[in-house]
């Protein structure tokens, strides 16, 4: 039996999609200055780094007030229980056609290895990206007549820092892109986050576990 | 130090991997033109791992789907 459920909001769905394209732009044009290739041209290059630079930390103002005022801040509670399910699933039951060992819902849209990488990205990844970042751009060099204790030495630290950031982030990319074809159907989790809406399957063996995560998360009804 | 407008030189003459103009200064860091090699090197090796993983999964959930579909 299949269950349309509304899972992922208005705004959630443009914060998704606008900073998709504006991480896909940093990437992009935070490698050429980096100087792995030549496409925009350099000064083009840090001139587009820079305004989506900007741009996605508005729109992570706006996500952090949206995560805090809804509430939503807790879907990225991590929970212990299910996360070996959870490996399982993506090492084994995948290929066999299991049904996925969490059931998602507006409640609980997150899995539990979601949960994990999501939050690493959100309190770990993205605010060393941003804040090196930040330095980066407004990086002097120490002058004479300046406060020590602002001054850094070197930009290598920093520019070292914002590129680990940059590979993880990559990486993280290349997973999160493929990782939207292991849905109910190939299509189903790109459809959700383009829709708000997914089809799940009503299925008594994955409500088993979920009904008791459902209860966890009811407390954040509200 | 600001130099005339006909002796004005590109970003990539110096922001570059490979003969850039002042790749005998080597006491700063320079955008474009250094970086770490083992920051490059574990990152490549990172994506290029993370692609492979993808790979292998996508191969064997292919392979799954196609014997299930013989097996019906």
């Amino acid at each position: 039996m299949k269950r349309t459920v509304y899972i992922y909001k208005a705004f959630e769905r443009f914060w998704h999609w606008t900073q998709a394209i504006l991480i896909f732009m940093l990437i992009f044009t935070g490698f050429e200055i980096h100087g792995s290739y030549s496409f925009f041209g350099y000064q083009n290059a840090v001139k587009y780094h820079n305004i989506s630079a900007y741009a996605l930390i508005v729109l992570i103002v706006f996500a952090i007030f949206w995560h805090f005022s809804t509430g939503e801040w807790r879907q990225y509670l991590p929970t212990i229980s299910n996360i070996k399910a959870q490996i399982d699933y993506y090492l084994f039951g995948i290929f066999k056609n299991a049904p996925h060992p969490t059931k998602k819902t507006v409640l609980s849209k997150l899995n539990p290895l979601q949960k994990l990488v999501y939050l690493g990205l959100k309190v770990l990844v993205i605010p060393v990206l941003v804040f090196s970042g930040i330095i980066y751009m407004y990086y002097r060099y120490p002058q004479q007549q300046s406060i020590e204790a602002l001054n850094i030495e070197s930009l290598e630290p920093i520019a070292v820092i914002h590129t680990i950031g940059a590979f993880l982030l990559v990486a993280f990319l290349v997973a999160h892109l493929y990782l939207i074809t292991t849905g109910h159907t190939i299509t189903s989790n790109l459809k959700a986050m383009i829709t708000g809406y997914e089809d799940l399957d009503e299925d008594n063996k994955q409500t088993n576990i979920s009904i008791e995560n459902d209860k966890e998360k009811k407390g954040m009804e509200n | 130090m600001v130099s005339s407008k006909e002796n004005v030189v590109s970003c990539t003459e110096c922001h570059t991997r490979e003969n850039s103009r002042i790749a005998g200064l080597t006491d700063f860091y320079m955008p474009g033109r250094d970086y770490n090699p083992l920051v490059e090197t574990f990152g490549k090796i990172l994506v290029l791992l993370t692609i492979l993983g993808v790979f292998i999964h996508a191969s064997i959930r292919i392979v799954f789907a196609r014997n299930q579909r013989k097996g019906r």
